[in-house]
């Protein structure tokens, strides 16, 4: 049988397995969120956790599926990769702000579906730019980092620019974090689309 | 005529020695940047969480121990997973098969890396922490060997996440591992339960108390048991040489009895009397606190001053004002708000604020239901606040508004200071609970 170019790309970058665990992290998701709030004594705001972990796997995975195993043979190609690439990025990130937006349903003025979607673009353009500085297989790596950095360290309040700097684990409707968080997937996105995954035969 | 050019006969030069192979995959590598990361995460965190942890010992640990057990032993995890997969995205496998050394030893020198490093990133970082509280702190000791316990913990994990990314071939697992690791770590850290103190982020918020001698070494026990047990399990060939592992196996085991049989509710940590002991300053009240604020004391005295210059000799006025976990034990002591968490660096960072609070904790009267009801409630409670502002005005931006007690304000200005003097102590022997008491300025 004679595969569409398009179904040869999707399975030589495992997409299907990057979609199928999209899939599993918004499952995941939905039922920590719902089990969290479950517990006594917690309510809605104890989903920060899933906010900012949910997202997270999300770039990972989208992340680590930009990985290419024919690197030097993709460059060689006669048409320009970079809307592909731009494709390659959107459409999975379309997808997980989607899946997660419906995972985390309520109270969109704490930790609901916007902070989830902000969460999961901004995320995902940081592990975008990894992708071009570190290559794809470590793109986790930077936003794992980041994320575990600002998570404890962040005030509970919004004192010392924290909805800036801890953009993450800020509640939904806050402007300046989606701001942050616009700007690092616009240029983690374009970044990618320009440059490609680093190039890392033999890496460390 | 013919001659012969022979060369110069030359020494043959010494081969070069290959560096040891330890040595350069500490070098190479993910090592050194999670060792960093580590340390950063660290710095980030500590100074993210404010500097008021830079006056206890027991405050600087706690924070220190959560820091590592939540963000770094994840941390650890994940990188330690990427750096075993290396050879196999490498396809060089094979080419170490064919080294002429253990399989044991292989392993152990290429999953260096993966635990040390973060080991050393937070040994570093602790010790900066731990300089930077020194000059500070009054009483006790930092409890380093929990510090220790933390960095073997790290190690432990650095290493199991290694051994995962050996054996696991899917892209994801670093990251996923990581996660998991963030979750599983932040869920034992808040169970209920003797098993929390399995964990290695189980926090413990009290300040003068200190943890039993044999809980750091024995935390080490289990950590690096259970680590080396899987080592060896994995590492050791033939394959019947692996029931040694079951020895560091069976240390695990007996040191995760020796804590679980720990109680419930306080774990490893005991009351320490030295650090609850009473330090009091010579002044008219007496101002207590326990030695582990014992530099805050003269913060504290000054910021009381105004008002200890007028309750001094006042019938009714306390006796000692007792800060700590003592409280008022005495007839006559009052309570004084804690002043560490207003402290930054053993200065009070409001003394205006801390004698505000101190006044309102010393009209504070434990009331029943039904008590401050009836037509004068309202006066009542504009005589407290006024008689409250009189004596420690409410800095600007915080507290209620008192325009209400303004007029009662203007009054107590107005008397002169016997008359002010007798108001206030008959205001000190009245019962606020019963607003029909409470005298009128």
């Amino acid at each position: 049988m004679r595969l569409p170019p398009q179904a040869l790309y999707l399975r030589s970058r495992g997409l299907p397995g990057a979609l199928a665990a999209l899939l599993g992290t918004a499952a995941a998701a939905a039922w920590a969120a719902w089990w969290l709030v479950s517990l006594p004594d917690f309510d809605h705001t104890a989903r920060l956790p899933v906010v900012v972990l949910g997202p997270l796997l999300a770039a990972g995975v989208i992340g680590t599926s930009l990985h290419t195993p024919s690197d030097e043979l993709d460059r060689t190609a006669v048409r320009a990769w970079w809307p592909r690439r731009l494709v390659h990025v959107l459409a999975p990130t379309a997808l997980a702000v989607a899946l997660l937006a419906l995972a985390l349903p309520g109270h969109a003025e704490e930790f609901g579906a916007p902070a989830a979607v902000r969460n999961t673009l901004g995320l995902m353009g940081v592990a975008a730019g990894a992708t071009t500085l570190l290559g794809a297989r470590l793109s986790w790596l930077p936003p794992t980092f980041y994320a575990g950095v600002v998570y404890l360290a962040a005030p509970a309040g919004a004192e010392g620019g924290a909805v800036w700097w801890a953009w993450v684990t800020r509640p939904g409707p806050e402007g300046e974090a989606w701001a942050v968080a616009a700007v690092a997937f616009a240029a983690g996105a374009a970044l990618y689309a320009w440059r490609g995954s680093r190039r890392t035969t033999g890496e460390a | 005529m013919t001659t012969t050019l022979t060369p110069p006969r030359a020494e043959k030069p010494a081969p070069a020695r290959a560096p040891a192979p330890l040595r350069t995959e500490l070098r190479r590598g993910l090592g050194p940047w999670t060792g960093a990361a580590v340390a950063l995460t660290v710095f980030v965190t500590m100074y993210g969480k404010g500097l008021g942890w830079q006056g206890r010992w027991a405050d600087a640990t706690n924070l220190l121990h959560v820091v590592a057990g939540l963000l770094c032993g994840p941390l650890a995890l994940a990188a330690g997973c990427w750096q075993g997969g290396r050879d196999r995205r490498r396809r060089t496998t094979e080419l170490w098969e064919s080294v002429p050394r253990s399989p044991l030893r292989r392993l152990l020198v290429s999953v260096a890396p993966s635990a040390l490093w973060p080991a050393a990133g937070l040994l570093l970082a602790d010790a900066v922490c731990l300089l930077a509280t020194w000059p500070y702190v009054s009483a006790g000791r930092p409890f380093l060997e929990l510090l220790a316990a933390d960095a073997v913990a790290v190690a432990a994990l650095g290493a199991l996440g290694h051994l995962a990314g050996r054996v696991a071939r899917w892209r994801l697992t670093a990251p996923l591992l990581g996660i998991v690791g963030y979750v599983a770590l932040g869920l034992a850290a808040y169970t209920e339960g003797t098993a929390r103190w399995l964990g290695p982020a189980g926090e413990h918020q009290f300040s003068w108390d200190r943890p039993v001698w044999w809980y750091g070494p024995v935390s080490m026990a289990w950590t690096a048991g259970l680590t080396l047990a899987v080592l060896l399990a994995y590492g050791l060939r033939p394959a019947r040489l692996r029931v040694l592992a079951l020895v560091p196996l069976a240390v695990a085991v007996a040191a995760a009895g020796l804590i679980l049989r720990l109680p419930q509710d306080q774990g490893p940590w005991r009351p320490d009397p030295a650090l609850s002991r009473q330090i009091c300053d010579d002044g008219t009240p007496q101002i207590c606190l326990t030695a582990v604020d014992e530099a805050l004391l003269p913060e504290v005295s000054a910021a009381l001053a105004p008002l200890n210059s007028r309750l001094k000799g006042m019938p009714g006025a306390p006796a000692r004002w007792v800060g700590g976990i003592s409280g008022p034990a005495l007839p006559g002591d009052i309570e004084l708000p804690s002043p560490r968490q207003d402290a930054v660096r053993n200065r009070l960072v409001r003394p205006d604020l801390y004698l505000n609070s101190a006044v309102n904790w010393l009209f504070s009267d434990t009331c029943q239901d039904g008590d401050g009801a009836g037509p004068n409630a309202e006066r009542s409670w504009a005589i407290h606040l006024a008689v409250t502002e009189w004596l420690a005005p409410t800095p600007d931006d915080y507290g209620p508004d008192t325009t209400g007690a303004q007029p009662y304000i203007d009054r107590l200005d107005a008397k002169s200071p016997a008359e002010q003097r007798d108001y206030l102590t008959r205001y000190l022997a009245a019962n606020t609970c019963r607003p029909d008491e409470v005298p009128i300025p």
